[in-house]
């Protein structure tokens, strides 16, 4: 029993500095919830001298550098507004860093994003430097950040540089991201997207190219298709089939999302297609074209073995106006009872007929 | 008291003593590795993350389930709740599992539902649907009435209706945060593997909510709610993010989880035959991944952001029903899958989880109760009592509190802290009091639980309340 009194012993000792550590923490939260409540007040005033040098009442040079410390909350607050206030906001707030005493802050997230051992400081500086430094200084350690051994910190770096559209950047975020087999493709397709239009011209060189990786392939093709890049329509249909099935799945979204109607041949043909998700988006897309001539694909689509090709083909009928109605209430006495109840469906999803009976179970 | 008897009762003792000391050891290390990992996810959030997500096209669409017996009181307002979240796209699929009170005519008058002739696939065990129904005002709302066969049965009939291909489960009586699915979400998106998800849990007993919309969020205002609202934070905000650390986290609650709609299948959906679902659903991933070698890289992941807020019981009453119940659920679950236990194939959710559950949370009360009926003994026989007594007294109640006020106190370190001194206090207060007197009430509906389980085979809730929730005051 002498261990059991020693542990007691110790347990109590523990609990009596606890109980002390207790009161320190009350009276301690009290002071913090009064700290914050001034350093609300604070970061308004700063808040409002940004906003006051963003509308011209405050001069650039006027503005008053932040005490020592208060750095990294003049760099949030930057951050925070140029988001809130676009892109011309940004510039302008950039203009500040130029022309004060806070450059300094530049260099020192510059020098983090280089040599600090911390990975998490090294995605800080990644993600922060686009709202305090002008291009030409951080595309080229962003670049290099691209292949950083963190893939968060090259995340950020990549992000960073699609938000200062920097379009030499594509090709390498493309190579560096489409890397890890863990990784979403939809990640590294919203950063791509994020480039903007000034990017679409390199993705079709890119994919233009006999031997890029599919990966990233299938990245600009998808990036293609969130620009609504018209110019990208033949390069895509020849992705339609081609014989790996995620390049075939991404040209078939695409090719809606862009919404070229000569790209409505093409997707009836992948109608056919062995894998269902094809067949299934190129239904979708189909739809977005709205082109009458594939109202026969589609409704012969109607009664495909997988649920999702079905619906997405009397969606899309729906989508096409009265004539593609039409099909879907010539559906409704199909002999195929899948064909007709998915026609059911959305007939009535969307309105267009009562429910006829209470429903059960198939 | 013969010698023998007093040998006994002395090996007794240390047994106890033990495993109090192990137990909130435990306890603490994992409070200990939840703070740790708390710190590293609030740093891992990249600047205007959220709403990059809530931005993107591609963000994965969600359905959300709800199961709803008899909640005409919070349904209209949980319904609101879930339809003004920040997501780009998700639909409402509410399921009324035979509810006998106005739930369903509620839904339809507030909701203007219409009848739908809605097909589905049924790959999962539920009752039959009696009807689908879908709202004219919410394109993305729809209501399925089927026949009562408790939460998991309409959990199935749900993902069964579902069209997404990941699932987020909510109760019915659940506020969530507006951000809420943008938090649960976040994971799926970095890491393929990542196959469910579950988040801290408070009690919802203290919000104010006003058209589905948090305006306040203030402690519980008695002492009951108050008390669990540091059970919750002792155990969801920490001891389960330590455990998911160690791979064991054995129970995502079914009142906010998010899993993937093929993982739901392929694992057979909720167990309808288990007292409650939600633990023999973790259980079961669990399984399912060690046993298939395709699943083997899989993960559970557990997002330590206050996402959900759920009713707690506020009388003693609809507590000891609520614990009952919850014993039953993990006892039973424990027991099916006793073949897990100390067996390496089950990795550290073998080796560890489900002996930790085990012993120190389905055998808690058991001890516990032993420990009290020895201080009885103790006390009667007048058996070197002052220190015996002490010694239980120190490991069983003081160290209690000693990890409760350390779940508070760590709280108070993060950026979760209490916006008022007021609130820290109180909730220091219940953490201190909470073991004289509400813990030994909580032990003894544990083993009303375990009686209820083992001998009379009970698997239904048992008596429930729901309140509404509190309304900003008019002024």
């Amino acid at each position: 029993m002498t261990v059991f009194f020693f542990i007691a012993k110790a347990i109590v000792f523990l609990t009596a500095i606890v109980l002390l550590l207790s009161i320190w923490v009350v009276l301690f939260n009290n002071m913090a919830i009064r700290r914050e409540a001034l350093a609300k007040k604070g970061r308004s005033a700063l808040r409002e001298a940004l906003e006051g040098c963003l509308r011209g009442e405050i001069r650039a040079s006027a503005f008053s550098t932040p005490d020592h410390g208060e750095e990294k909350l003049l760099i949030g607050l930057v951050a925070q507004l140029a988001e809130e206030m676009g892109e011309a906001a940004r510039k302008k707030l950039l203009y500040i860093f130029e022309t004060t005493g806070t450059h300094f802050l530049v260099q020192q997230e510059l020098r983090r994003l280089s040599h600090s051992r911390n990975w998490r400081r090294r995605q800080r500086a990644a993600t922060y430097l686009p709202y305090i430094a002008i291009n030409h200084v951080i595309i080229p350690p962003l670049l290099r950040a691209l292949e950083d051994k963190s893939l968060m910190v090259r995340f950020s770096a990549a992000h960073s540089l699609a938000k200062i559209k920097a379009i030499e950047a594509t090709v390498p975020i493309l190579e560096q991201l489409s890397a890890p087999a863990q990784w979403p493709a939809a990640r590294t397709i919203e950063i791509i997207n994020e480039m903007g239009c000034e990017a679409i011209p390199i993705l079709l060189h890119y994919l233009a190219q006999p031997s890029p990786k599919n990966d990233g392939k299938v990245f600009a093709i998808s990036a293609l298709g969130l620009q609504r890049a018209r110019q990208a329509i033949p390069l895509i249909l020849a992705y339609l089939s081609s014989p790996d099935k995620e390049l075939r799945i991404q040209s078939a979204k695409a090719l809606g999302n862009i919404g070229g109607l000569e790209a409505v041949t093409a997707l009836c043909d992948s109608m056919r297609d062995s894998a269902w998700e094809v067949r299934a988006l190129s239904a979708s897309s189909l739809g977005l074209l709205k082109a009458d001539r594939a109202i026969a694909a589609l409704a012969g689509a109607l009664g495909d073995s997988v649920w999702w090709v079905r619906y997405n083909s009397a969606d899309a009928l729906a989508e096409l106006g009265q004539k593609g109605i039409t099909a879907l209430k010539n559906a409704l006495t199909h002999e195929d009872r899948f064909a007709a109840e998915v026609s059911r469906l959305v007939m009535q999803e969307r309105s267009l007929i009562k429910c006829s009976t209470v429903t059960s179970q198939p | 008291m013969s010698p023998d008897m007093l040998a006994v009762l002395d090996i007794l003792v240390r047994i106890i003593l033990i495993y109090y000391l192990m137990m909130h050891g435990i306890y603490f290390l994992l409070i200990l590795f939840g703070s740790i990992d708390q710190k590293r996810y609030h740093q891992g959030i990249q600047f205007h993350e959220f709403k990059r997500i809530s931005d993107s096209p591609l963000t994965p669409p969600v359905s959300i389930v709800i199961s709803a017996y008899n909640e005409e009181k919070v349904i209209v307002q949980t319904l609101l709740n879930v339809l003004q979240l920040r997501y780009p796209q998700f639909e409402v699929i509410v399921v009324n599992d035979g509810s006998e009170d106005g739930t369903l005519k509620l839904l339809i008058e507030r909701f203007q539902l219409e009848p739908l002739d809605k097909v589905f696939k049924k790959q999962l065990p539920s009752k039959p649907v009696r009807a689908v129904y879908h709202s004219a005002v919410h394109k993305n709302l729809i209501v399925v009435d089927k026949e009562n066969g408790r939460r998991a049965d309409a959990n199935n009939s749900g993902v069964d209706h579902a069209r997404y291909p990941i699932i987020c489960q909510i109760d019915a009586d659940c506020v969530l945060e507006e951000d809420a699915l943008l938090y649960m979400i976040r994971p799926f998106l970095y890491n393929r593997n990542v196959v469910a998800a579950a988040a801290i849990i408070r009690p919802s007993n203290g919000l104010i909510v006003e058209n589905g919309r948090i305006i306040k969020r203030n402690l519980p205002e008695t002492w009951i709610p108050l008390f669990q609202a540091v059970e919750y934070l002792r155990s969801f905000q920490w001891a389960r993010l330590g455990l998911t650390r160690l791979k064991s986290m054995l129970c995502m609650s079914g009142a906010f989880t998010i899993i993937r709609k093929e993982i739901f299948i392929a694992v057979g959906g909720a167990n309808v035959g288990a007292v409650v679902d939600d633990f023999e659903l973790t259980v079961t991933l669990h399984r399912y991944i060690h046993e298939h070698p395709e699943a083997k890289d899989f993960e559970i992941s557990y997002i330590p952001d206050p996402g959900c807020y759920s009713q707690v019981p506020e009388t003693l009453k609809a507590f000891c029903s609520q614990r009952n119940f919850w014993q039953r659920a993990i006892l039973q679950s424990l027991i099916w899958n006793r073949d897990m236990a100390f067996n390496s194939l089950y990795g550290m959710a073998g080796m560890f989880g489900i002996p930790f559950y085990f012993i120190f949370e389905a055998l808690s009360a058991l001890v516990e109760a032993g420990a009290y009926i020895i201080a009885v003994l103790v006390l009667f026989f007048r058996i070197d009592s002052p220190a015996i007594l002490m010694l239980l007294f120190i490991f069983g109640v003081m160290l209690g509190t000693l990890v409760s006020i350390c779940a508070v106190l760590l709280q108070s370190t993060t950026r979760m802290r209490q916006e008022k001194t007021r609130d820290l206090i109180r909730m220091l207060s219940a953490g201190l009091i909470e073991h004289f007197g509400f813990h030994q009430f909580h032990v003894l509906c544990r083993l009303m639980g375990m009686y209820d389980l083992l001998v009379r085979g009970k698997l239904a809730y048992g008596y429930r309340e729901r309140t509404e929730y509190r309304s900003p005051p008019v002024p």
